[in-house]
């Protein structure tokens, strides 16, 4: 197991194998057998062993095991992820450079191409914070420039354990507390539905010939009465009675098959009686079937309608014949089990569906008004964070930020945007991605290559020291309680350092003769000597007699591992050094030929004048073992539920505990008194503007210099992309990172492809068209199936998003073992999977960004795009209500790329004053976010009037669940679908009206800004109102009270 | 009006300063190696910001041996109009042009934010074309902008009237909050006593256009062309 590597054992030197790593034994050594700890010190496992074995036709030494275990670790072979990347779309009309290189480069028209790449430094910034942090930064600035580009903007995606302490709630068999009558009516649980009898396929052939019946409800509002999930439940229900009273002898009807549909129950029927029935008694048998379920299900629905609403059979439908279009477009708005999936399928493919049954429905004129709750569901295990863990977090939080401006704001590179998020389960493992955008002329584009055999390799920066060894194996394993004694496996930086390399390679590209630039990053001199000859297909001699050290006595073992920062290796024409060591010289920076290129794929290492290893370059670049590791789904991902009014009723308890009463009361108050109602949903806001996660994270990026360059026109702030102005070409870059970790852990191939399109969110709200992205996929141990499925689920998603939006993947790195020890326990606990998207668009123009927040009064304010009112996935729900657990609703890319038309053209049109994406904390964070004079708006305006869409897809309240409190909630705090909140001047409003239906682009009316508060109503109904300042500065203290 | 700007190993400000006074101001600007002491017959000499030779020891207290910190200062003591920007205000500190010290902020971290400066004189050929009172809106991004003085010199800045700007709130109230790092009385940038020489922690040169947050620090340069054209610096 690759843990054993942190058995202290192995690093106190008290085995004589492990004892070798400091230099006792020559490194010409061979050990024989080598041994597990020494295996497990290299990160290899015995069969890799075995297999270099094979290749090498001898046994290694130590100084090649050592390049081996390097070159094949996960950070530098992608053993685990590689055969997942490769399903990425890595090439668009765009990309100049993908995958492969230090960084991608895509084109931005004209002369010029902007160069990106994201990298992660968790494993170094959780036992070394500052420094962890601070390297993870300067190595990907370095990866930029390596490319001859000029940095211009850095970006982090950053994520710690809470920094309060929090109590970790559910995981037990016990149900949480259900309010009111729950539990004495509680239908059966979803699952009964797979035990039907709808199990096999339905013999529509055989004789008496099955009927088919269709039983059409609508309400009078039109809406489709069994979406709600208590009327489709008792259905199913009713259906199972009636199939279990046939099998009993008791009816006369076989139940064959069943689904439920948003507005009708299809039932497929067969007599059971007697040969011979006639027609007219098998019509009364199914007459009667129809006559059992409306006389069960009149009551359930009954209680979900709202005043005002009937029920009747649609009478529409009755008109047309029943087509499998109209199938096709209701089975894509519910959920359903398998089985009805089937069933569906076949009764859309059965020939006679045309002449299906009819029956009429009356309903009684009054009903008995019994209120029903849904019980909750067992809660699943939400971990907690302790006190010490805490404190732990809150000194990783404050030692990464200090350790990024610390680089950043040193060699003069802004620090943009990014994004700040907290969980339980990145205590102890926070995640720490650092993303660098570059300019560059085309024509100065460097490569990574080692090509012209006799060229020399010079290597130019800073001295190489023992900081770093190994630093790409201590990546590839998971944290263990006693990491900190790893800490000399942190590397230490110096900006000022790198700031002169930077200077000195933008330089040099100019210059004659330049062949090739590599970074040394992970496993330093080993990764960027192997990887630039494979790339030219050559081989390099290194005599590591010319490497300027840092400390004496380094073993050739120590310089090959070594990852001492702010070092390069340059590939220059032979005969035309002299001036690049000028170059060199005149920033002060060390440059000598420490290597030659090969004609043959070689890598030959002298030490002391003796050769210490000598290893063909192919395998160690490209043998690295495939791994097909198995992956599985958890048995929780299988059984997943949509959250129901009773989790969400528990949830809001967890969240209020006494409050809730209040609230209730005050609602009430509201509906009957037909006063003001006040501020029902107030508390919630606040709780949520108050979040870490969503309040303002000035305390952190205070500390970055973000406007030196003079590019920034959008910095950091709201979660929108920031905007860099391209001097060289007066365009903008739109620049954003996302990683929704809670949207992934609840499924991982949503939540993947929810990362491309965030990110594309945040770029296309600031007016700029995506481009391209990179990633970084953070993960737990890839030798948990469930965690494996995690990421090969992610990045399927991704890789489907990057597709449909044709938005190529240029790069990017995995982090895989992020797990950190439960406290108190044997167990780890994995972080949320984590695939954080860095994308790049770019503004033809830097002055037509949009910004995300305006203090206009009078605007008009609209969503764009549509939801399914589901508040599954939301921070309300599985932050603040502690519900991990839920199930997402599925993109609708269709829509995505129509507002993304429609924006780009309102965008150029300059119809828009303000756009801000709607995601963590829903429309009301949005709102308060946006609208900084405040607004007044109506969630459920009762003339509707949305534009670009029909129907329900143009109200911003849903029917999703039967508690209208619920329905209400969903549409302030839900985060599902993509969407936007678009200020625009009352004077435009025709304008975006008729582009709106020109794109199909659901835009949907809202109300105003101004008037100095947040009010926010449901027609009548006061849901929130409140001083917009007051909530503002809620938003912008939240994260700062934590920290003070 | 020609330009020097002076570029030291780390200085990471001298691209905003070079991109102010060319593409901004319209002025011929060219860059000044640290190991150069010929500033090219320069009638406005900057020192902008970063972190000169990673300012590991003391701020600017390596750049001032620089070959090129002799040119300037023979440029300052002669009249010579000369702008230390952030690290180049803490330079001209240690190299002595300009009186105090700058400390670490009272924050003990680094800080970027917008700040608004209150204009403390008229006299000056940095602020003569503003008002006493004018509140600038600029950025400021530095870790030691803690500006000191012991009570002797602080009169005598303030009797000589050598304080320029000075901290203050959006209605250009000078309080405690407004202070972004603990300098003493709000101050944020000083004159020499031939009033030729401006240090100051905040960036002019990154408040220039309006599209990027502020064009208010446009009115320091405005005021230097106005001088230059004037008398002829």
């Amino acid at each position: 197991m690759a843990q054993d590597t942190e058995n202290p054992k192995a690093t106190t030197g008290a085995a004589p194998e492990a004892g070798a790593q400091a230099g006792r034994l020559p490194d010409t050594y061979i050990p024989d057998p080598p041994g597990p700890e020494l295996l497990a010190k290299v990160g290899l496992t015995q069969a890799e062993y075995d297999n270099i074995v094979t290749i090498l036709r001898r046994k290694p030494n130590l100084v090649e095991l050592g390049i081996f275990g390097a070159m094949w670790s996960e950070h530098c072979s992608y053993k685990t992820s590689r055969r997942h990347l490769k399903k990425f779309p890595v090439t668009g009309k765009y990309v100049l450079q993908g995958p492969g290189e230090n960084a991608g480069v895509m084109d931005l028209g004209g002369d010029y191409a902007v160069v990106f790449k994201i990298e992660s430094h968790n494993h170094p910034s959780a036992v070394e914070p500052f420094q962890g942090a601070a390297t993870g930064v300067g190595g990907i600035i370095r990866d930029i420039f390596a490319m001859g580009a000029r940095p211009i903007a850095l970006l982090n995606s950053l994520r710690f354990g809470n920094l309060t302490e929090l109590a970790p709630v559910g995981g037990e068999e016990e149900h949480s507390e259900a309010p009111e009558e729950a539990g004495a009516d509680a239908p059966a649980e979803a699952g009964a539905e797979e035990e039907t009898p709808a199990g096999g396929q339905i013999d529509w052939n055989a004789a008496p010939a099955p009927y088919v019946v269709v039983v059409n409800w609508m309400t009078n509002a039109r809406r489709p009465i069994f979406e709600r999930q208590n009327v489709a439940r008792q259905a199913v229900e009713v259906i199972r009675q009636i199939h279990d009273d046939a099998h009993s002898g008791m009816g006369g009807a076989e139940v064959l098959g069943y689904c439920v549909v948003p507005d009708s129950i299809l039932l497929a029927l067969r007599v059971h009686s007697a040969e011979g029935v006639n027609k007219e008694e098998a019509d009364a048998a199914v007459a009667e079937v129809v006559a059992v379920i409306k006389a069960q299900l009149a009551p359930v629905a009954a209680e979900v309608l709202r005043r005002g609403e009937q029920l009747f059979e649609t009478g529409y439908r009755s008109q047309r014949k029943f087509d499998s279009r109209e199938l096709a477009e209701a089975i894509k708005r519910i959920e359903f089990t398998p089985v009805q999936r089937a069933l569906v399928q076949q009764v859309k493919d059965w020939p006679f569906v045309s002449s299906v049954w009819r029956f009429g429905v009356c309903w009684p004129d009054s009903v008995p008004a019994t209120r029903r709750v849904e019980k909750a569901g067992p809660l699943p295990y939400s971990p907690g964070v302790t006190a010490e863990q805490a404190a732990r977090n809150r000194f990783l939080l404050g030692g990464v930020v200090s350790g990024i401006a610390h680089y950043g704001n040193c060699i003069g590179i802004p620090t943009v945007g990014g994004e700040v998020v907290f969980d339980p389960s990145y205590s102890g493992n926070p995640l720490v991605n650092a993303m660098c955008v570059g300019i560059v002329h085309k024509k100065n584009i460097i490569k990574a290559i080692a090509d012209g055999p006799g060229n020399h390799a010079l290597i130019v920066g800073a001295k190489t020291g023992r900081d770093g060894v190994q630093g790409a194996t201590f990546a590839s394993v998971e944290l263990a309680a006693d990491s900190g004694k790893d800490r000399p496996a942190v590397q230490v930086g110096d900006p000022f350092m790198e700031k002169l390399l930077l200077e000195a390679t933008l330089e040099i590209q100019k210059l004659p003769g330049l062949v090739g630039v590599q970074d040394f990053g992970a496993a330093g001199l080993t990764c960027s000597s192997v990887e630039m000859a494979a790339r030219a297909g050559t081989g390099m001699r290194l005599d590591l007699d010319a490497v300027p050290q840092r400390a004496s006595d380094l073993s050739a073992y120590e310089m090959m591992l070594s990852e001492s920062q702010e070092r390069m290796m340059v590939v220059v024409d032979r005969g035309l050094e002299e001036p690049f060591l000028e170059v060199f010289r005149k920033w002060g920076l060390t440059a000598v030929p420490c290597g030659q290129v090969l004609d043959i794929g070689r890598l030959i290492v002298i030490h002391e004048g003796e050769e210490v290893a000598k290893l063909p370059n192919a395998p160690l670049a490209e043998g690295a073992p495939d791994y097909d590791r198995p992956f599985e789904a958890p048995a929780w991902y299988r059984d997943r539920k949509p959250a129901t009014d009773g989790d969400i009723a528990a949830a809001l308890q967890r969240i209020l505990g006494g409050q809730e009463d209040a609230q209730e009361d005050a609602q009430e108050g509201g509906q009957e008194g037909g006063q003001e109602a006040g501020d029902v949903f107030g508390p919630l806001l606040r709780r949520l503007l108050e979040h870490p996660s969503i309040a303002s994270k000035y305390p952190v990026y205070q500390q970055y210099d973000y406007l030196v360059r003079a590019n920034t026109v959008q910095g950091p702030g709201l979660t929108d992309a920031a905007v860099v102005r391209v001097k060289e070409t007066g365009q903008g870059l739109a620049v954003s990172c996302d990683g929704p970790g809670r949207h992934a852990y609840l499924d991982p191939r949503l939540g993947g492809a929810r990362a491309v399109l965030e990110s594309a969110r945040n770029v296309l709200a600031v007016g700029a068209r995506p481009l391209g992205i990179t990633n970084n996929l953070n993960f737990g141990n890839p030798e948990k199936p469930d965690r494996m499925w995690q990421l090969v689920e992610a990045i399927e998603g991704m890789a489907e998003a990057c597709r449909e939006l044709e938005t190529p993947v240029t790069g990017g790195n995995v982090s895989l073992y992020n797990e950190s020890r439960l406290p108190g326990s044997e167990g780890t606990l994995a972080i949320l999977p984590t695939p954080t998207v860095g994308m790049v668009g770019v503004l033809d123009k830097y002055q037509n960004l949009i910004r995300n927040c305006t203090e206009r009064e009078g605007l008009e304010l609209f969503v764009l795009g549509s939801t399914d009112g589901r508040l599954d996935g939301s921070l309300l729900l599985f932050d603040l209500g502690r519900l991990r657990a839920g199930e997402l609703g599925a993109h609708n890319y269709v829509e995505f790329r129509a507002c993304d038309r429609f924006l780009s053209s309102a965008g150029s049109e300059g119809a828009i004053v303000a756009c801000h994406d709607i995601s963590d904390g829903g429309l009301a964070v949005a709102l308060t976010e946006l609208c900084l004079s405040g607004c007044n708006v109506d969630v459920a305006p009762q003339s509707g009037g949305a534009f670009g869409v029909s129907g329900r897809s143009g109200r911003l309240t849903q029917d999703r669940y039967d508690s209208e409190e619920h329905n209400l909630l969903a549409a302030l705090f839900g985060e599902e679908g993509h969407r936007w909140l678009v200020a625009v001047p009352a004077e435009k409003k025709g304008w975006l009206r008729t582009a709106a239906m020109h794109y199909s682009a659901p835009l949907i009316p809202l109300g105003r800004s101004g008037g100095g508060r947040i009010v926010i109503r449901s027609g009548e109904q006061t849901l929130i109102d409140a001083p917009a300042g007051e909530l503002q500065s809620l938003h912008r203290e939240g994260l700062a009270k934590l920290l003070a | 009006m020609k330009v020097a700007v002076i570029i030291f190993p780390g200085t990471n400000r001298d691209h905003d300063a070079l991109y102010m006074a060319q593409n901004v101001m319209g002025w011929e600007a060219v860059p000044v190696w640290h190991e150069s002491s010929n500033l090219g017959g320069a009638d406005l000499v900057i020192l902008p910001g970063g972190f000169a030779y990673g300012d590991y020891l003391r701020t600017g207290a390596v750049a001032r041996f620089a070959p090129a910190m002799d040119a300037v200062a023979k440029h300052a003591k002669s009249g010579g109009l000369t702008l230390g920007i952030c690290n180049g205000f803490q330079i001209l500190v240690e190299a002595g042009l300009l009186p105090g010290a700058l400390l670490r902020n009272n924050s003990l971290q680094f800080r970027c934010d917008w700040t608004h400066l209150k204009v403390q004189t008229e006299n000056s050929p940095f602020t003569r074309e503003m008002a006493i009172g004018d509140v600038l809106r600029v950025p400021l991004a530095h870790g030691d902008g803690n500006y000191f003085a012991p009570p002797e010199l602080l009169k005598k800045l303030n009797d000589e009237r050598r304080v320029a700007f000075r901290y203050c709130d959006e209605q250009g109230r000078i309080t405690p909050a407004a202070n972004p790092n603990g300098s003493v009385e709000n101050i944020a940038g000083i004159l020499s006593e031939g009033r030729n020489v401006l240090g100051l922690m905040p960036h002019p040169e990154n408040a220039v256009e309006d599209l990027l947050g502020s064009a208010d620090g446009k009115r320091i340069f405005d005021s230097l062309a106005a001088a230059y054209a004037d008398v002829g610096w």
